[in-house]
């Protein structure tokens, strides 16, 4: 996760610079409109885009609280020697 | 490395997180970036503005993880972060709208943007615990350090 999370915020500051540059954008002075629009867009549906992205994987994720629960009685069972199958979470497997 | 791709490969719920995860902070990382762009160019905030914006946010973030854990618990952690992710969305396409004379709408905004990006943050690494013990029942091994490294 760590990794992850380093590795992609290093390689979209680089994607934002890159597409703030070619719009257009010079510090410190008044923006160009494309420059703007640039901006506004990564602010909006940059993000947004981001975030539907990440509402799509949320809601896909098989584990539920009763798959986790009986996951955690059938480890519980294995760790007391007793047999345990993947009944009510076969799908995570 | 190969170790945590094969981790990753053979357990979907943590597949699934870590999209979720890898999605998530892209969504933050964007808005990040060019969110000093935004409220220097677009709003005409000076420095001292934009810091007490950052403050803000951050403050409101931390303030609605209890609320959100809450949520969490009854409803289940992928389902509440689907949700906060959608809302994410929309508050975020709201942005766009913001102009210079805007300032109580972006600063609604991102005081409602608060909530979701709580969900996120809290949401994305509690799943995470959840998808080790899918590892645990098939190798009886717990890989959490390897799973927080990839």
């Amino acid at each position: 996760m760590t990794l992850a999370q380093q590795a992609l915020v290093a390689l979209l500051l680089w994607l934002v610079g890159s597409a703030l540059s070619l719009s257009g954008y010079v510090a410190d002075t008044v923006q160009t409109p494309s420059a703007m629009w640039t901006i506004r867009l990564l602010m909006s549906a940059g993000t947004a885009l981001c975030a539907l992205a990440a509402a799509w994987a949320a809601f896909r994720q098989p584990m539920t609280p009763q798959k986790h629960a009986a996951l955690t009685a059938a480890v519980e069972a294995r760790r007391r020697g007793e047999p345990a199958g993947p009944q009510g979470f076969a799908d995570l497997l | 490395m190969r170790e945590i791709w094969r981790s990753a490969r053979g357990n979907r719920s943590l597949l699934y997180a870590l999209a979720a995860f890898t999605a998530f902070y892209a969504a933050t990382a964007v808005q990040s970036a060019v969110a000093v762009y935004f409220l220097t160019y677009r709003l005409h905030f000076s420095e001292r503005q934009d810091s007490l914006v950052f403050l803000l946010g951050l403050t409101l973030t931390i303030a609605a993880i209890a609320p959100v854990s809450k949520v969490a618990q009854r409803f289940g952690n992928p389902r509440t972060l689907g949700v906060c992710m959608v809302a994410y969305a929309v508050i975020a396409s709201g942005f766009h709208f913001c102009g210079p004379d805007d300032t109580w709408l972006f600063l609604t905004l991102i005081v409602l943007a608060a909530i979701p990006t709580a969900g996120g943050v809290l949401l994305t690494w509690a799943m995470i615990p959840d998808c080790t013990e899918v590892d645990v029942f098939k190798t009886g091994e717990r890989g959490r350090a390897c799973t927080a490294d990839s």
